[in-house]
């Protein structure tokens, strides 16, 4: 298997491995995940200019 | 004896031609539904764009055929620096940063072959833009890059730059609508190389170590040399999906500023058949041309292939 299974380096490579993940998918849903806060918004927040 | 093999003889003779020759008629027989749709609906609208190319129409009213009057009009475009050849300049743009989603796919890939838990849910959310419609990402991206509450300027405003209002600026309005295409691309070079990682030979794997080889010379020389076929199809789709793009600009900008971010689909739907076009002539000679930058690379990956067969015989 290539990269080298996570499980078989050091305690700190997999927990920064397993700290990376949701970061890097939060990062590329980020446009998805905009819009998904902003559909939930109530409409008074956007004419205060309270947009997030 | 003689007189069954001269019986069996006769019979064979009396068959009709379709019987002696249906072991070959039969795969074209298969072929023709499709062949036949493909004649129809691809190969003759090619040769009637082409012939359309040679008239000046405007869809409605009798043609008037005025040789090759379109493709000069188009010439003195490019030379003059006008709607042609901004559209052909950001064609090539698109044609040279699309090609980012390869190695960016590849990137993911490889961050992602692991066992972990969750790993197959990590694996269907980064593929979850390509599932999405391109008008839903158009759009994502439209509201993403807004000047005013798109959070991209939020980001960077918390470093101190900005606002910077990527669609309504020529400069930066192409990168930006290549930026939301690359976005589900990256998705599906992702799951070739996926699949492509899976297949990778162990054995070879386990030899390079032995080696000594890792990281990225395990990579270059042993791993991507395994994922040629993958990175073929990336490449075929990327460059065809480079030279197509049409939805993300219809949606996200119409073509503008002051048709900046024009690419030739957009500009050949533009002058054909939007309300300030009905120049179907005109319209058509840029999908010629287009047709013809397609065809090189498509003859290119077609000879690819075909050698790749012959080695293989």
């Amino acid at each position: 298997m290539f990269p080298t299974p996570i499980e078989k380096t050091s305690r700190s490579w997999q927990l920064t491995y397993q700290t990376l993940l949701p970061l890097a998918l939060i990062m590329w849903l980020l446009p998805l995940i905009a819009v998904a806060i902003f559909s939930v918004k109530p409409d008074a927040d956007f004419t205060t200019g309270n947009y997030w | 004896m003689s007189e069954a093999t001269f019986s069996d003889a006769a019979a064979v003779e009396s068959r009709s031609w379709f019987h002696r020759n249906q072991i070959a008629i039969t795969p074209w027989l298969f072929l023709a539904p499709g062949v036949l749709f493909f004649l129809f609906y691809v190969i003759f609208p090619i040769f009637q764009s082409f012939q359309i190319s040679l008239y000046d129409w405007d869809g409605l009213s009798p043609r008037e055929y005025v040789g090759f009057r379109n493709y000069e009009d188009l010439y003195w475009e490019f030379v003059d620096r006008d709607a042609f050849y901004t559209s052909l300049k950001n064609n090539i743009l698109w044609l040279l940063l699309y090609l980012l989603a390869i190695p960016a796919g590849l990137f993911i890939a490889l961050f992602l072959n692991q066992t972990v838990m969750g790993i197959r849910l990590y694996k269907s959310l980064f593929f979850f833009p390509f599932v999405i419609s391109q008008v839903v990402v158009g759009l994502v991206f439209t509201w993403f890059y807004d000047p005013t509450f798109g959070i991209l300027n939020n980001i960077i405003g918390v470093f101190g730059l900005g606002p910077i209002n990527v669609l309504g600026d020529e400069r930066y309005v192409t990168y930006g609508i290549i930026a939301a295409g690359l976005w589900p691309q990256t998705a599906y070079c992702m799951i070739l190389y996926l699949t492509g990682l899976n297949a990778v030979d162990p054995e070879q794997i386990e030899a390079g170590r032995l080696d000594g080889a890792k990281g990225w010379k395990m990579l270059w020389y042993v791993v991507i040399p395994q994922l040629k076929p993958a990175t073929f199809i990336a490449f075929v789709v990327t460059i065809i999906g480079a030279l197509r793009s049409f939805d993300l600009i219809s949606i996200m900008t119409q073509g503008g500023p002051v048709g900046s971010s024009r690419v030739l689909a957009f500009y050949m739907f533009e002058v054909a058949l939007s309300e300030y076009g009905f120049r179907m002539g005109y319209g058509a000679a840029i999908a010629v041309i287009l047709f013809l930058i397609m065809l090189g690379f498509i003859a290119y990956f077609l000879w690819s292939m075909y050698r790749e067969e012959r080695g293989a015989r």
